[in-house]
């Protein structure tokens, strides 16, 4: 049961970042810096901190996958660099506690990984013809900014469903 | 320990291998989407389109006072050009009903008959290497693959991938290196050039127009329209104007950077354009 509402939670993230962010990004009201939504490997990063690193890898691959299919026309970018990314990051609970201010940090750290994992590749596949400083200056920070106050919104409701899930699976 | 580190390390070289065949394979060009992966954007779309609708009356709703505060610079702008619409609109309408004339005479087909489909977008790519908007209406409704897509504004891109109810519109802001569109410039004088959009610079925001004869006499502020002569497009459809001319780096033809006409940043609704003419020579060409 958890489990789904899990599926659930990181589906209307999913969701949200194709079409509610996208009327509300700054480009509609006018301005001219890109805020990019990472809300899936915000989701995906804190299950592998709470709960379970290989469902992590497992959510990353599957919705990773799905972000490929429905926004992009080249498969598998996605699917790999979420994954790895939240599979990377989840060894950082073992080193620190996990309070809100490190999660915040890890999860920042996770939008700087997986922006320049997929400008890596996309720039090899010719997809990419922004110059690297021009990237930093419109986009980096603002990206950021939103994925930060996402993740402070969604911490604590999420954190809370992903510990009772981390219980359940230990009493068993 | 290192039995166990070479199993992370050869499961991730393998997803490695497994990345590039994948990217591999789909950046082919595909004629058409398999069912599965129908089903999965058809699916997808419904809940876009959940979401999407009450976000876009909120953002309507800002956009609205936003308006109201500049309504009466915009009234009085709108009440100058007025002067000129009724003139404007007696001679389109003479011109139009000779051009019909003349085509009845030669026994052709209207050249640029064409049915707008009106299709809500229902979401859109969230990085912004990819530029895609998805909209909500696919081959149920008659959309194609191929078909032009506008604002009321202007021409902003074409169909590249449909399903049942939903299809996948690429931006002609999309830099990928499949992305061409046959348009002409058409000067105040009347006279038409022909070249190529190719490619988007994503700090000037204007579109390349390329392919253009080298004696093409074009000023800043001509028009740029859609060609049929690319096969795929009606003729005459707004892309943007042009603010620069300058030769190519081999000087054996002209490049024109061209505004373009459509706000590519808010769009809710689309016209998907449906070619139905008739060539001259009789052929069909959907």
């Amino acid at each position: 049961m958890k489990t789904v509402k899990l599926f659930l939670v990181l589906f209307i993230f999913f969701i949200l970042q194709g079409t509610v962010m996208q009327v509300f990004s700054p480009a509609w009201f006018g301005l001219h810096f890109v805020s990019v939504p990472h809300f899936v490997l915000m989701g995906t990063i804190m299950v592998g901190l709470f709960y379970d690193r290989t469902q992590a890898v497992w959510y990353g691959l599957f919705f990773g996958f799905l972000i490929d299919l429905i926004y992009t026309n080249v498969w598998g970018v996605y699917a790999f660099c979420i994954s790895l990314t939240a599979y990377v990051l989840s060894y950082l609970a073992r080193v620190f506690h996990l309070y809100l201010i490190i999660v915040f940090f890890i999860g920042l750290a996770g939008v700087m990984l997986l922006e320049l994992e997929v400008y890596g590749i996309y720039g090899l596949i010719g997809k990419i013809t922004m110059g690297f400083s021009d990237y930093l200056k419109w986009r980096f920070m603002p990206t950021l900014v939103v994925n930060g106050v996402f993740l402070l919104i969604t911490f604590f409701p999420f954190r809370r469903l992903l510990l009772r899930m981390a219980l359940e699976q230990t009493d068993e | 320990m290192p039995g166990f580190f070479n199993k992370k390390l050869i499961i991730l070289l393998t997803s490695l291998i497994l990345l590039v065949a994948l990217i591999g394979f789909s950046l082919k060009e595909r004629t058409k989407l398999s069912w599965p992966e129908q089903f999965v954007h058809d699916t997808v779309g419904w809940f876009q389109f959940v979401f999407n609708k009450p976000a876009q009356y909120a953002a309507g709703l800002f956009e609205n006072i936003e308006e109201i505060r500049n309504v009466y610079k915009e009234n009085k702008k709108l009440k100058a050009e007025l002067r000129d619409y009724a003139e404007l609109h007696a001679k389109y309408y003479d011109l139009k009903s000779k051009y019909e004339n003349l085509e009845k005479q030669l026994h052709v087909d209207a050249l640029s008959a064409s049915k707008a489909h009106i299709a809500p977008v229902i979401g859109r790519s969230f990085d912004q290497w990819n530029q895609m908007i998805i909209v909500g209406k696919g081959s149920q409704s008659g959309i194609q693959k191929g078909m032009a897509v506008l604002t009321p504004e202007g021409f902003i891109g074409r169909v590249t991938s449909v399903s049942q109810f939903t299809s996948e519109v690429t931006l002609i802001t999309d830099p990928s290196d499949n992305n061409q569109i046959s348009a002409f410039v058409v000067t105040k004088g009347g006279k038409k050039y022909n070249g190529m959009i190719e490619g988007y610079d994503q700090n000037k925001h204007v579109l390349l127009l390329k392919k253009l004869p080298i004696d093409a006499k074009i000023k800043k502020g001509d028009f740029v329209m859609t060609s049929r002569l690319g096969g795929v497009f009606p003729d005459d459809l707004l892309i943007g104007k042009v603010v620069s001319v300058k030769p190519d780096p081999y000087g054996l033809t002209k490049v024109c950077e061209v505004e373009p006409a459509a706000d590519f940043n808010n769009i809710d609704y689309v016209d998907i354009i449906e070619k139905t003419s008739l060539s001259p020579n009789g052929v069909d060409t959907p």
